[in-house]
């Protein structure tokens, strides 16, 4: 499953590839740092799933998905 | 109304009231009511308020209310009679001036008893209203006061022991500690520093600023393994301010504010700075972040603030300040002033 990791600090995003290492069935495709970043990368990308963090700088998770026409589907990850 | 406007009213209207009460009892016992009679009970109004306004001074100066029941009701029997007979003579003194003192009617013991115990009544039930009130007064005032220092204390503890926090810190440390083992380690010390902290500090009442500079510097250098370059430290401190005594979680809770409201929002990052000075008598202590601020944008932002404003206020009343402005269009200043002297002198 075409997947796409969506949070503004580094090491999160780089625990939860490790995290998901283990799941054979989800391959990531991309890593977005923010809301603005993200539209692009679902655009380009077409992820069947994403990880998304919901406190980012600038616009939060909830933004993006009320942005999206077609929104793929979406695991909160929050502390 | 004000307490000295209530007061004035009760003292006016009461002794009023009194004053019209015994010319209509007069009145209606002897069925005859002369000017004379009236004038009387008019002395008599303003004799009560002016000799009660009297007693009213000895209370405050003496400080009545705080002394205790067993002492203070005998000391205000004592006052009373005193009172009682004070105004007795009063009263024969303008029988006399008038030419109407006979003092063969007059000096008999029923009358002298009667004419000293009634107005030793009325003086007595003036001081049971008077510490009725007082007592009830001050009952409410300690009730807010406790109630303020509950609710304080409550706000602290939300503070200093934020789990979201926790838990930001420990997974940020699960990620450092495959890339930077050395460096996670001290975030686990740090990590474990703030949680004795959040144990120690909520029962200190003040702290010197560099314990609490300590706590600051282990909480940024989590936060730092979070935000990594986005947030940029610059602390510029007064040694001189070091031993200054401040109250404990205060700059933190700032610190955190500013961090959360300001540099967490931008995508860039930015800069965080730390400033303390002593002039004169005040010790200043000045937090940047970058951001903007807006009034009332979000609940929580006033929470804090106003949390630790209260705080200041009951420990330093009017001596201290807590401002926060937009420094310019990129900056947030937060600034503190407290008295620099140690507190506990001046409690003694």
């Amino acid at each position: 499953m075409r997947t796409l990791i969506i949070d503004d600090e580094r090491l999160a995003r780089k625990e939860l590839n490790s995290l998901l290492a283990d799941f054979t069935e989800i391959e990531i495709v991309g890593e977005a740092v923010n809301v603005d970043d993200a539209i692009e990368k679902i655009d380009q990308l077409h992820p069947e799933l994403i990880f998304l963090d919901i406190q980012m700088p600038g616009k939060t998770g909830f933004e993006l998905l009320e942005s999206l026409d077609k929104a793929p589907k979406v695991i909160f990850t929050t502390a | 109304m004000s307490k000295i406007k209530i007061y004035w009213f009760c003292q006016i209207v009461g002794w009023t009231l009194y004053g019209f009460t015994s010319i209509l009892i007069f009145y209606f016992e002897s069925n005859e009511l002369q000017s004379f009679d009236i004038l009387v009970e008019v002395f008599q109004i303003l004799f009560y308020i002016g000799s009660t306004h009297f007693l009213r001074y000895l209370i405050k100066k003496g400080d009545w209310v705080t002394i205790p029941p067993l002492k203070l009701i005998p000391m205000a029997l004592l006052a009373d009679l005193v009172l009682g007979l004070s105004n007795y003579l009063f009263l024969l003194f303008i029988f006399f001036i008038s030419g109407t003192l006979l003092l063969s009617a007059e000096l008999k013991a029923p009358l002298i008893l009667f004419g000293i115990g009634g107005p030793t009544l009325m003086y007595f039930l003036w001081s049971l209203i008077y510490f009725i009130f007082h007592y009830f007064q001050q009952y409410r005032q300690s009730l807010k006061y406790e109630a303020l220092i509950t609710e304080t204390e409550l706000n602290q503890l939300k503070s200093q022991l934020n789990p979201h926090f926790i838990f930001n810190a420990l997974n940020g440390i699960r990620a450092l500690v495959d890339e930077n083992p050395v460096k996670s380690k001290s975030a686990i010390t740090r990590l474990s520093n703030i949680l004795r902290n959040s144990l120690l500090l909520d029962k200190k009442k003040l702290i010197s600023l560099e314990e609490e500079l300590d706590i600051v510097k282990d909480y940024l250098e989590l936060e730092s393994i979070r935000y990594e370059e986005r947030l940029r430290i610059v602390y510029d401190i007064d040694p001189k301010t070091l031993s200054i005594q401040v109250p404990p979680m205060m700059v933190q809770t700032l610190v955190e504010n500013g961090i959360k409201h300001g540099i967490a929002n931008l995508k860039e990052g930015g800069e965080l700075k730390i400033s303390t000075v002593k002039n004169q008598e005040k010790l200043s202590i000045f937090i940047r972040n970058s951001g903007q601020y807006v009034v009332n944008s979000k609940k929580e932002v006033g929470y804090g603030l106003l949390n630790t404003q209260k705080r200041l206020e009951i420990l330093y009343g009017l001596e201290a300040s807590l401002k926060i402005k937009n420094e310019n269009k990129e900056t947030v200043l937060t600034e503190i002033q407290i008295p620099s002297r140690s507190l506990m002198q001046t409690e003694i």
